[in-house]
């Protein structure tokens, strides 16, 4: 029998060479558990506080991401338009300003985005919950951007020399729709989508940390309590860390670790939560980066 | 001689590539294997000489694992008395040994002169053009495609001169995988002379695979005394896999005679002309005609007209066909078409916003290439915005051009990497055709098609001259397009070294 007709589970053969579904299930389903360990276990208000932090963090992660993606695609397409319109001194201060941005550690760059944010804040610029969000998630795309541009950037120049390109271009098909429609959308989704998910872990982990840096405060009038609460937030308050002190104890003493699951759940779940995602993010990631072959 | 019929199973990630049943290969025989590309002609090359890839194939042979033809003592025989001469020579040779080293590396260190065979094959022989081949390094771009060829089939060669001079019994296997597609007539015919005068000194068992059928006109004309050795198939695509059948040579030299020259029209003023003395690449490249006359004339190409431009390997056809069509840059050249006159200073836009998919347009020489893979077929004529190709029905209208009612349905949905060679090929054609452009240029147009298709094709083109449009053809199927078009509309293109100022 040929191994193409070997006999295989529905399930394994589904899977087979496909592990970014099998983490991306595996994510789903250990954020499902957590939810329902959480719902039987932890106290009403503080479920609801992990509960919103989960909901605030992803949602402004994914916002970074699809801001990422919206700049990135733009700043290369207008690289690559002053590149072939030969606009080179448009092009190297562009360039140069592109640089600039990239020379600055991400998370100074975002500590200072949130400083505007906070401003923003005071002056009541930025009223709702929501629009907070959107706000710091536009800071994080802002760090974020420039590895989208570089791909699609990476993309362009690897099509651009191949016959195909100069075929359609003879043709009289637009320099606009080759690069968009035949080159991004037909050739490159699957590099875009490695790197969206790829962005989504950063996202998380940036948003995390920046907000676990400035739990202390960042003004007498504004603090973490009036941005929306996050994972990382939530990783920095009083009753988290000693959650997470916990588990240094159940180091040494074993008679805490049955305690953890229960009465230290707030800490716990957050923990969990923050690093099983990213975990499983960036084993996604990996996972259409082989299955992609990219 | 003995006949050995195959049955071999070919398929890779699940999907089966080939599926032949009874395919012969007789020993002490030239088999040639006709078809379009991207069928399956290689794979069964490579499976009958033992080199398929287990860890990208999965074959069968004879209703067994492909391992155990592999590993029989016959197969391993004859691999090790035989060669295998890769289509892509540039997958062949070693880009970090010189092409001298590797005339005589391994078996082939045993032979008197490992650049006899090669001398043969080159204009000149050993004095000619090989001796400053011979410290190269193969890149991409040098040697030529056609220069690499011919130094890879002088390695067959050469290990067919070391079985005779050691007096071997013929055993061995020699797989020639388009071994001209790079070659033009003259170079080929000095190949396939080559070829058979070892063979008539000890017959060896040869697979010739390729689909240049105008082959079987110069092997009935110059060889017919080993008529009796010779056996021709084609490899057709049946169902979704190839199948073989015995090829009639007698049914293409009949087309063949039957092909009549297409009038040149000249009356009229030329669409394109084109001045002899482009300046690139350090080369100065020029037209002639085939019955001499002026001298340096320049290439007219006249409403409704079908010329030929025609060169060997390497000179430079192609390059001159994106000069013409804006996509390189020479030095100096002169153009004119529709009574504008171009040359090196003229800007880029300007063919980009008036010539391109108005006034003309091109098909590129590899349709692999030229199209792109991830498109469906509706996808890549529908990019062209024409009226004409609106809907189904019109796609079906323009797609049944060239291909076969049947399947057409089947074929508007498929991607583009799902095609075969020939099929691919006839999209990029009717591509460019169906922009409907005074002019269009094609390059090698018959390239990867089969006998059918390259009836259907020519079938084409007759039509698409009647409608008044012109066609400046380039291709080295010379045995075809020298009956095809008129002498008036043959142009030859030469290169030179510029003068020392």
């Amino acid at each position: 029998m040929s191994p193409e007709q070997a006999p295989r589970g529905r399930i394994t053969g589904l899977l087979s060479g496909r592990r970014d579904i099998l983490w991306g299930i595996l994510w789903v389903g250990g954020i499902l558990l957590c939810r329902a360990w959480i719902g039987l276990k932890l106290n009403a208000p503080a479920r609801a506080m992990v509960v919103d932090a989960s909901i605030h963090t992803l949602w402004g992660a994914l916002l970074a991401v699809v801001l990422a993606l919206l700049l990135g695609w733009g700043t290369a397409l207008l690289l690559h338009a002053l590149e072939s319109g030969r606009r080179r001194t448009a092009r190297i201060l562009l360039s140069f300003a592109l640089n600039l941005l990239r020379s600055v550690p991400q998370i100074v760059g975002l500590l200072i985005g949130y400083v505007i944010v906070t401003a923003l804040t005071l002056n009541e610029a930025l009223a709702s919950e929501a629009s907070r969000i959107a706000a710091t998630s536009a800071v994080t795309a802002l760090f974020l951007f420039q590895e989208v541009a570089d791909r699609v950037t990476a993309r362009i120049r690897h099509y651009a020399a191949t016959e195909f390109v100069d075929a359609l271009l003879v043709c009289g098909v637009s320099p606009r729709v080759i690069v968009n429609r035949e080159i991004l959308l037909k050739n490159s989704m699957a590099y875009l989508v490695q790197k969206s998910v790829a962005l989504f872990g950063r996202a998380i982990f940036l948003i995390c940390s920046i907000d676990f840096i400035v739990s202390v405060g960042l003004s007498t009038e504004v603090s973490l309590a009036n941005l929306p609460v996050t994972l990382g937030s939530l990783l920095a308050k009083l009753d988290s860390k000693q959650d997470i002190l916990a588990i240094g104890t159940a180091l040494t003493d074993a008679s805490v670790i049955p305690t953890l699951f229960v009465e230290h759940l707030q800490g716990i779940s957050v923990a969990f939560l923050i690093v099983y995602t990213l975990l499983c993010v960036y084993r996604i990631a990996n996972g259409l980066t082989e299955r992609y072959r990219l | 001689m003995s006949r050995t019929r195959y049955d071999i199973r070919i398929a890779a990630s699940g999907r089966v590539l080939v599926d032949t049943h009874g395919f012969p290969l007789e020993t002490g025989a030239v088999t040639f294997l006709f078809g379009e590309s991207g069928i399956g002609k290689s794979l069964i090359g490579k499976a009958l000489y033992g080199i398929l890839d287990p860890a990208e194939f999965t074959a069968e042979v004879n209703g067994e694992p492909y391992a155990l033809y592999r590993d029989s003592p016959a197969a391993a025989a004859a691999r090790s008395a035989g060669f295998f001469v890769f289509q892509e020579p540039s997958t062949h040779l070693n880009p970090l040994a010189t092409l001298g080293q590797q005339l005589g590396e391994g078996t082939l260190r045993r032979a008197a002169d490992p650049l006899a065979a090669a001398a043969e094959l080159f204009p000149g022989g050993s004095q000619g053009s090989l001796p400053r081949l011979l410290p190269v390094y193969p890149g991409p771009h040098r040697p030529s495609g056609g220069e690499k060829q011919r130094l890879l089939v002088s390695m067959a060669f050469t290990r067919m001169d070391i079985a005779l001079a050691a007096g071997e019994s013929a055993r061995g296997l020699y797989v020639f995988d388009e071994p001209t597609g790079s070659l033009d007539r003259e170079a080929r015919d000095r190949f396939l002379d080559r070829l058979f005068a070892r063979f008539r000194l000890r017959h060896e068992t040869i697979l010739l695979v390729t689909h240049d059928y105008g082959m079987i006109a110069y092997v009935r004309s110059r060889h017919r005394d080993m008529e009796s050795r010779f056996r021709f198939l084609e490899l057709t695509l049946s169902g979704g896999s190839a199948r073989t059948r015995e090829f009639d040579p007698g049914r293409f030299l009949s087309w063949l005679a039957a092909q009549r020259h297409e009038p040149a029209e000249t009356a009229r003023p030329p669409l394109l002309r084109v001045e002899s003395g482009i300046s690139v690449y350090g080369k100065i490249l020029a037209f002639s005609r085939p019955g001499g006359g002026r001298a340096a004339p320049a290439l007219e190409v006249h409403p409704g007209e079908l010329v030929y431009m025609k060169a060997g390997s390497g000179v430079g056809k192609t390059t001159v066909a994106k000069i013409v069509i804006g996509l390189e840059q020479a030095s100096r050249f002169r153009i004119e078409i529709e009574g504008v006159r171009l040359g090196e200073v003229s800007p880029r836009r300007y063919w980009r916003r008036r010539l391109w998919g108005r006034t003309m347009t091109m098909a590129f020489q590899h349709a692999d290439e030229a199209l792109n893979p991830k498109a469906s077929v509706a996808a890549t004529l529908r990019i062209l915005s024409r009226p004409s190709l609106r809907g189904r029905d019109a796609l079906r209208a323009s797609l049944g051009r060239l291909f076969d009612a049947d399947e057409l349905d089947a074929l508007i949905d498929k991607k583009v990497w799902q095609l075969s060679g020939g099929q691919k090929q006839r999209l990029n054609l009717l591509r460019a055709l169906a922009l409907e452009t005074p002019l269009v240029i094609l390059d090698e147009p018959l390239s990867a098609l089969d006998f059918e298709s390259i009836d259907r094709v020519l079938g084409l083109l007759r039509e698409v001259r009647a409608r008044g449009r012109a066609i400046l053809l380039i291709s080295h199927n010379e045995d075809i397009f020298d009956r095809l078009v008129s002498p008036a509309s043959i142009y030859l293109l030469s290169s030179s070294e510029p003068p020392a100022s």
